[in-house]
């Protein structure tokens, strides 16, 4: 088979690229291994995802699917605040918004019909090898159909949507693969019917919004409705501390995902699950150099941070609007002897997630700064990056986020790119902060402050 | 200590209803969001602005440790205390 793109992979990433190319009057081949609908995780999105598929002509659909809707996120510590979806209109003035949480059966199926609908050729497969010219230009993949019997797809690019699998990563068409800087995190979740919710039609109380929990550093839980009587929930701690307690992930997502704090405890206490518990270990990394000749990477299959922000789909879906009109220009013929005809977008894409993972990093390394920016100092900056707008295109990085560089002690050189250093997001990195163990000292501002006190009174009293 | 009197009315009252602070090392255990919004009154009815450095809890353990800040900062202003 001959096509000019072929897309690895039927997700939300795919379906969206697909759907922009078919705009463009380009169609391409999607190339999904399983049967839809299938479970995923990846439930709630940020404002801008919700609106990129307003532009897609998906915004009907999304509201007579009646996914829930999501006006922004309740955020539970030993106090709660919430940070509001919002928008900005063609003068920048900021306005509040909704977005959606899906569950990913309905939506990637959505999506994916609509996608087939609008003209993208499925082939039901899984892609096996990159096909490389002589000069080690990638010029399509050769997949195994269900039915046994190999066969190359040739094309002038392949897009590569192939989330956690890093298809082009292990084929090492790509840069280095690095293990992220949460790699050593383990997320547990399941679907449970009886959650108690909050109650208003918008927002902070909401009854669709997210809900964020957190015990201590790395420990935290979400609680996401994925329709009207189910949620999605959440369990997100070190992997050393699932390892102490020596029980099977069923087992201890039960018992320790209501300690997480007193409030989710409350509306998990009469619950029935409905879906098992998944794992996933491992889930942060960053892989370089993720385009070339002849492919990109969009989304998961070349960077997953940290699921704390709800940024997998909205940065998935964006990455595919960005890098419309690249493509485009590079199936016209542009740019196709570079060594990285690409590199303009590479490099947009990395600038934009690092904004991201500053952001990250703050909100575990210095939780009072990042709480005071987030109310106070850089209120609306930071309202506008957890929207989304994490792009150079889009007033960033913001003093917010150069804010957090300074405290974090983190230089991003851009003026000298390569595309094998090991990153800043990477465990490895000299300036990574140290893994979390057990019985680490200080987990909460809360817990240093009487941590603090306490060793005050103790020099005091021994006077 | 440097700490104005109508910042130590705030923080008593950030407390409530634990009753005020009586000793300058005992922890003010005021919570995160109480101290976010103490540090704004700090900004805008003490006229003290804590740069972004400055935000770390140390700062804010207790009234001495408070009182330690202020006074360096107004050192580093040249008024003297």
């Amino acid at each position: 088979m001959k096509t000019d793109v072929v897309i690895i992979g039927g997700g939300p990433g795919g379906a969206a690229m697909a759907m922009f190319l078919l705009k463009e009057g380009i169609i391409p081949v999607i190339v999904e291994q399983e049967e839809f609908p299938r479970f995923h995780i990846g439930e709630s999105m940020t404002g801008e995802a919700g609106a990129l598929l307003r532009r897609l002509g998906m915004g009907d659909a999304m509201v007579q699917a009646e996914f829930p809707v999501k006006h922004g996120v309740r955020v539970f510590g030993t106090s709660s605040w919430f940070i509001p979806v919002a928008r900005r209109d063609e003068n920048w003035q900021i306005h509040p918004a909704s977005t959606w949480q899906v569950r990913r059966s309905e939506f990637d199926t959505l999506m994916l019909d609509e996608a087939k609908k609008r003209g993208a050729k499925m082939v039901r497969g899984t892609a096996v090898k990159a096909l490389r010219t002589e000069d080690g230009a990638v010029c399509g993949i050769t997949i195994r159909p269900p039915d046994g019997e190999e066969e190359n797809i040739e094309a002038k690019l392949v897009v590569d949507c192939s989330g956690m699998a890093t298809f082009l990563a292990n084929q090492k068409v790509t840069g280095p693969k690095y293990v992220g800087s949460y790699d050593k995190q383990i997320a547990f979740f399941a679907h449970i019917k009886g959650g108690i919710r909050d109650s208003d039609a918008s927002g902070e109380m909401a009854k669709d919004n997210t809900l964020i929990f957190y015990l201590k550093k790395y420990h935290w839980a979400w609680f996401i409705p994925v329709d009207k009587e189910v949620v999605s929930v959440g369990l997100v701690v070190p992997t050393a501390e699932f390892v102490a307690h020596k029980q099977t992930p069923d087992e201890f997502f039960r018992a320790y995902m209501p300690t997480i704090n007193p409030e989710l405890a409350r509306r998990v206490q009469n619950i029935e699950y409905v879906e098992k518990v998944h794992v996933i270990p491992n889930y942060s990394y960053q892989v370089r150099g993720f385009c070339g000749k002849g492919f990109i990477c969009i989304g998961d299959a070349h960077r997953f941070i940290d699921p704390i922000f709800s940024f997998g789909i909205s940065a998935t879906l964006r990455e595919a609007e960005f890098a419309l009109p690249h493509v485009l220009s590079y199936l016209k013929g542009e740019r196709q002897d570079e060594a990285n005809p690409f590199d303009a977008y590479q490099r947009f894409i990395e600038k934009g997630t690092d904004n991201l993972e500053d952001m990250v990093d703050m909100f575990w390394e210095q939780p009072f700064a990042f709480g005071f920016f987030v109310h106070d100092r850089y209120r609306d900056q930071l309202t506008d990056a957890f929207a989304g707008r994490i792009y150079e295109t889009e007033h960033q990085p913001s003093n917010a986020i150069l804010t957090f560089r300074k405290l974090l002690k983190r230089e991003r050189d851009y003026d000298h790119p390569d595309d094998y250093s090991i990153p800043i997001g990477s465990r490895y990195h000299p300036e990574r902060a140290p893994l979390w163990e057990p019985d680490s000292p200080v987990g909460t501002t809360e817990d240093w402050l009487s941590a603090a006190a306490s060793s005050r009174e103790g020099i005091a009293n021994a006077k | 200590m440097e700490i104005p009197q109508k910042l130590k009315d705030y923080i008593n009252e950030s407390r409530a209803p634990l009753p005020p602070v009586a000793d300058p090392d005992e922890p003010l255990q005021i919570d995160s969001l109480g101290l976010i919004r103490l540090v704004a009154f700090m900004e805008s009815d003490c006229g003290i602005r804590v740069e972004d450095e400055e935000l770390v809890a140390e700062h804010f353990a207790s009234l001495r440790s408070l009182g330690e800040l202020i006074e360096r900062k107004a050192q580093k202003a040249g008024t003297s205390s």
